[in-house]
């Protein structure tokens, strides 16, 4: 369900898997991008390029990740395609979350 | 007027499935952010049924979609048990919930991404039918 990449410097990306990430496949990404804070990650990249849209059980997952990470680390996303950037507009996400154009810019963000 | 059915069963891949062909028939009635605002508010109202309408994964959900010059009606019927009446009308503004909840925002998103909202139960069917135009999402 998701693809992640650990780089050099410790930071996670992570990816969703397919152009929807809704009710059908929220839970299987929590758990997924949860097991990579259990095993230590915790400052992590949601690139949301390839997300077409997100529902609300989407977004809940990736509000856990940020509850989960809590203050140990970081959760922030990237690549938010229009209707994924209506979506945290309209929720308010935009206040919740650091917001990168693509993982090249959330990295040196983190990194700095 | 051109109207189309879709017959939905109740599973949430279903779901994915029918709103990429029903968001192609919409297609340019709407404004790209009209079309995004009909995306979220069916995904959640038809993903609701599925997670909580007590029906079983064959039980079908109908869907017809109308579309004029501008302006989109999507009529959502299923034999569950009906919500509250008022529960679309008494849903929270989207601003007022608390932005680490990770659940309880669907309703809200319904109520707030269509322009127009009827929700009535008749001879066991509940039928939600929301309406949206060209208006901005805030």
């Amino acid at each position: 369900m998701i693809h992640s990449q650990v780089q050099s410097n410790g930071i996670c990306v992570i990816r969703p898997e397919g152009d929807r990430l809704t009710a059908l496949g929220a839970n299987a990404f929590r758990q997924e991008a949860s097991q990579l804070i259990d095993n230590g990650s915790n400052r992590i990249i949601i690139d949301l390029s390839q997300v077409r849209f997100v529902d609300s059980s989407g977004l809940g997952a990736i509000v856990g990740l940020l509850k989960k990470v809590g203050n140990r680390g970081e959760v922030v996303v990237c690549g938010l395609t229009d209707a994924v950037r209506q979506m945290f507009r309209v929720t308010r996400m935009e206040k919740v979350f650091q917001i990168f154009p693509d993982p090249d810019a959330a990295l040196a963000a983190l990194d700095g | 007027m051109e109207s189309r059915a879709f017959h939905v069963e109740c599973r949430l891949d279903a779901v994915d499935k029918t709103m990429e062909t029903l968001c192609a028939f919409v297609g340019d009635a709407l404004s790209p952010e009209g079309l995004i605002r009909l995306e979220i508010a069916v995904t959640e109202a038809l993903n609701n049924i599925v997670l909580h309408g007590a029906l079983p994964p064959e039980a079908g959900i109908a869907v017809v979609v109308r579309r004029a010059d501008q302006d989109v009606a999507v009529e959502i019927r299923d034999p569950g048990p009906p919500v509250p009446a008022d529960l679309f009308q008494a849903a929270p503004d989207l601003a007022e919930i608390d932005p680490l909840s990770e659940s309880g925002r669907g309703i809200p998103l319904i109520a707030a991404m269509s322009d127009a909202l009827d929700y009535r139960t008749t001879s066991g069917l509940n039928c939600l039918t929301l309406g949206f135009g060209n208006r901005s999402a805030e």
